[in-house]
């Protein structure tokens, strides 16, 4: 049975229990995956997931039930154990439904399907021979990977919110594995829309990527100036963007508790949540309560404008959600998360940042975010790799140091921003965008 | 007691075994493996309760792999109903002959599939449901009171308890493998201010069982809180090179972030792991001996009896005094590489693909007593609590992140403590240097290991104490 279906049959069965307040969630995910290895399909694989949750509120209290089995048994199992477990509750918290009649973006139609098994297949073999064929130095262990996703989420409630929403890509990504007989380095380039022209730019940049750390030698340690590239200021975005949900500044887990309307940064930060980023895979007009969502500024010009907020975290600060509420999956509580968040570009093209960091390290690459950043204390000491800096220019490449510091000391240390920002190429819902940043303040250590 | 089946593999066995065999009249090899999990956390501090179900770990369907001419094929769902059975037929068909009919695959042999039927669980002495979520947050908030009364201006303690219950399924021609399992593990973090320093320390209990960790977690707090006292007037480490001994808790994290992975066979198929031209060779000093199975007889959080390609779980040598004899291996890389499987082939959940993973990897005890380790290091350090650790399969390079160190003179702790902590260097180097090993181990499971920075899976890492020569920073 189809979500549309399953829905009628959903409310039917809500009406018939008397409930009055209650919301029907679902989401599907489809998507399928093959890649090579020694000119050959290395594996095939696909998945298909789906389901929904209802949630009511009866005298106060959210229950909550979910099923992945989109039947008619179902749809009256899951309304009465829902309330069932509502009833179970003594939480004394208050619980919100979204309220409909809210203005919601209009976002563009896909209209491109979404290419077949044979053509993934066909692809992702020629993007692997273009690997081998653009360097000798390209070792057996290059290889590519290309598929499709696609997913479904909609929302339906008691209070006048019915909402849709499909989207679907097609990627791929190179890795080039690259020896000069004694060491062995890679690296990777994901792109979306699988085209002739998209697989000769990754593969390109991949093995050039790769060839670069294969001479890399080891860093000094010192204090120095540091550029973080955009993908190194990305990685941190990812990692501390949890700071800035309201649910974790009202559970005391983050430090910008308390601090909406005060300066958090360098007058030249300005941080931007984006649910309609042009390159976002997948942007949303409305979030998992079913509320629009919008574009706002963080921080601006230094100062936090704003967390993120869901109807629960606004109703206990008093004021309005900013649309941000989310959901792991359609049995998954409801929280909070960014939609595309944007460090604004500045005005310095790369030459001037290489110039201003004369002497320091230009950071490339930050690596093991999920161990050695802090999310709480903005502590972070993560093996990095990267360039010196030399007469204003990348010098040699260098590996295996350290870049220590804390993400909220380096907003507020920020010297200078480049002039275009890059987004992450194959993100989900959450997605970063960053320029380059000429920060004081973080310690290099390497040899 | 042990965990009990699970209802849903149970009533759906019929079903699962219908669409292998409709699989099998198509294709020379197919399998299935079904999941069902139920995952929970729990917290309690200063800033409040929080009770949560898991929903990265806590799911349920299944995965097939059919394998074909001379590769395979993997389709993943979280229903199965009979009138889906043709039209996941006619999707496995479609991409194996997309990929089949037109292109070479990767030769890759069939899997032995050997005959095998058992159905086995762990044991558990607390059921955590039967004692329920207020049970729980009363014991997590016994926890926190303990803390503060050792130390009343704690800024704060939490205390975290995560229970993960699993069972799982695998059917294939010859195999009718069934398994229930239940990890459970409980963290503590208590946090001082002297002046505008803030220090915490932190540590995790866990084990293959129930909710009697809890009652562990509560003879380690007064040693955590003598620790954070130390931690608070620590400094600054002068970078070097040091005579160290490390605590069973950073051997483990040696263990498994500087070696584990380096063995992880799937990468050996690729070149990618300099591992796989030293099999044979010395790479450690000759008192180090180190294993990785699911099935080391310790009551491990990676413990289980099968694994998620249906091969029976293992404990693989992997360095034999000081020489490394062997990596661990995926059923797939065992094919392609002519080799056996070695139980290690693991997925985050049934909608993830199967990799080489750790399970429990672990040094061997030797003879030293930790007392004559301490004793016989002149001017060093004892490295304790670590906190995170980065691999480098293709060049063997260490970094990991210890919490603190404290200063060893003349064979004495001296009461003075550095933090916090990197060591770098080359990982034979290091284990080279190793002098002594303690004649106790310890093993902790408190975290998970990701794979390229995804696909966790829950592992457990320890082993002696070791005294080593190591760089730091």
């Amino acid at each position: 049975m189809d979500y549309n279906a399953f829905k009628e049959l959903v409310v039917r069965a809500a009406e018939a229990a008397g409930l009055k307040d209650y919301e029907l969630y679902y989401s599907a995910a489809e998507s399928t995956s093959v890649s090579t290895y020694k000119h050959a399909i290395n594996d095939f694989s696909s998945t298909l997931e789906g389901g929904v949750c209802f949630r009511t509120l009866v005298n106060g209290h959210m229950g909550y039930a979910s099923t992945e089995s989109l039947t008619e048994d179902e749809a009256e199992a899951i309304v009465k154990r829902a309330a069932e477990n509502a009833l179970l509750l003594e939480t004394e918290e208050p619980e919100f439904l979204g309220e409909g009649g809210g203005t919601y973006r209009e976002l563009p139609k896909q209209e491109e399907a979404l290419p077949d098994a044979a053509f993934l297949v066909r692809s992702v073999l020629q993007c692997e021979q273009m690997l081998y064929d653009e360097d000798p130095a390209v070792i057996d262990g290059s290889g590519a990977t290309a598929g499709t996703e696609s997913s479904t989420v909609a929302i339906y409630n008691s209070r006048g919110i019915d909402l849709q929403d499909s989207r679907s890509v097609a990627f791929f990504y190179a890795e080039a594995v690259v020896s000069d007989g004694e060491k062995m380095s890679n690296a990777y380039e994901v792109k979306t829309g699988i085209t002739e022209e998209h697989m000769k730019e990754a593969v390109s940049k991949s093995v050039e990527e790769a060839k670069q750390k294969l001479t890399a030698e080891v860093a000094p340690t010192g204090s120095a100036p540091v550029i973080l590239s955009p993908g190194a200021m990305r990685s941190l975005l990812a990692v501390y963007s949890s700071a800035f949900s309201a649910e974790n500044a009202q559970k005391g887990l983050s430090l910008l508790a308390g601090k909406e309307g005060t300066a958090v940064a360098s007058p030249l930060v300005t941080l931007v949540d984006d649910p309609f980023y042009p390159e976002s895979l997948f942007p949303r007009a409305f979030d998992a309560e079913g509320m629009p969502t919008c574009t706002k500024a963080v921080i601006e010009n230094g100062e936090l404008k704003t967390l993120l907020y869901n109807l629960k975290t606004a109703a206990v600060a008093g004021r309005k959600t900013t649309g941000n509420a989310a959901k792991a999956g359609y049995a998954a509580p409801v929280g909070i998360r960014p939609f595309t968040f944007v460090l604004k570009p500045g005005d310095k093209s790369e030459a001037e940042l290489l110039a201003m960091a004369d002497g320091g390290v230009y950071v490339d690459e930050l690596q093991g975010t999920h161990a050695g950043a802090n999310p709480i204390s903005g502590d972070f000491s993560l093996q990095s790799m990267g360039y010196l800096i030399r007469d204003g220019k990348k010098a040699g490449a260098v590996k295996d140091f350290t870049t220590a510091g804390n993400f909220f000391e380096l907003l507020k240390n920020i010297r200078a921003l480049g002039n275009t920002a890059e987004k992450d190429k194959f993100a989900g819902v959450s997605g970063f965008a960053a320029p380059a940043v000429l920060a004081d303040g973080l310690s290099i250590a390497g040899k | 007691m042990n965990v009990l089946p699970s209802a849903y593999l149970t009533g759906q066995k019929p079903l699962f075994r219908k669409l292998l065999d409709a699989l099998l009249e198509r294709y020379t090899y197919a399998s299935v493996l079904a999941e069902d999990a139920d995952a929970r956390n729990y917290s309690v501090s200063g800033r409040g309760t929080d009770i949560s179900g898991d929903t990265r770990f806590g799911k349920r369907g299944f995965v097939v792999r059919v394998y074909e001419g001379s590769g395979y094929a993997e389709y993943s769902g979280n229903l199965l109903t009979e009138a889906m059975i043709p039209e996941i037929l006619g999707r496995i068909g479609e991409e194996l002959e997309a990929a089949d009919t037109r292109f070479r695959r990767y030769e890759t042999p069939v899997s032995a599939d050997e005959p095998l039927t058992f159905q086995k669980a762990s044991e558990y002495e607390t059921d955590p449901r039967a004692l329920g979520d207020a049970g729980i947050i009363g014991k997590l908030e016994a926890l926190r009171a303990q803390a503060f009364s050792l130390k009343a201006d704690l800024v704060d303690a939490s205390a975290r308890f995560n229970t993960h219950c699993y069972h799982k399924l695998f059917l294939s021609r010859d195999r009718d493998l069934m398994q229930d399992c239940m990890w459970s593990s409980c963290a503590v973090q208590v946090m001082a201010r002297r002046g505008e320093e803030l220090k915490d320390v932190y540590r995790s209990f866990s084990d293959l069982g129930g909710a009697e960790v809890l009652e562990r977690a509560s003879g380690g707090i007064p040693e955590m809180v003598r620790t954070l006292e130390d931690l608070l007037g620590s400094e600054p480490l002068p970078p070097g090179t040091y005579e160290c001994v490390c605590t069973p808790e950073v051997t483990g994290m040696i263990v498994h972030e500087a070696f584990g992975h380096g063995v992880e066979m799937d990468m050996f198929v690729k070149d990618r792991a300099l591992a796989k031209s030293f099999i044979g060779q010395p790479v450690a000093s000759p008192l180090v001996t180190m294993y990785d199975g699911a099935d080391t007889g310790y009551r491990d959080v990676a413990t289980f009896f099968f694994d998620d390609e249906g091969n029976t779980a293992g404990n693989t040598l992997i360095i034999d005094r000081g020489i490394l004899v062997a990596g661990i291996c995926d059923e797939v890389s065992a094919s392609r590489l002519g080799t056996k499987p070695t139980g290690n082939g693991r997925r985050e959940t049934f909608d993830h693909k199967a990799y080489t993973r750790m399970t429990n990897t672990y040094f061997t005890a030797g003879e030293s007593t930790p007392e004559e380790m301490i004793a016989s290091v002149k001017d060093g350090l004892l490295l304790e609590m670590p906190s995170s650790g980065m691999e480098d399969p293709k060049n063997w390079g260490i970094q990991c992140m210890v919490s603190f160190a404290r200063e060893i003179k003349d064979g004495k702790l001296t009461g003075r403590v550095f933090s916090p902590i990197v060591l770098t260097g080359y990982v034979p180097d290091l284990l080279k240097s190793i002098s002594m090993v303690s004649d106790t181990v310890e093993h902790s499971g408190g975290g998970y290991c990701g794979k390229g920075y995804k696909e966790w899976v829950k592992v457990s890492d320890g082993g002696p104490y070791i005294k080593a020569s190591i760089r730091l920073g």
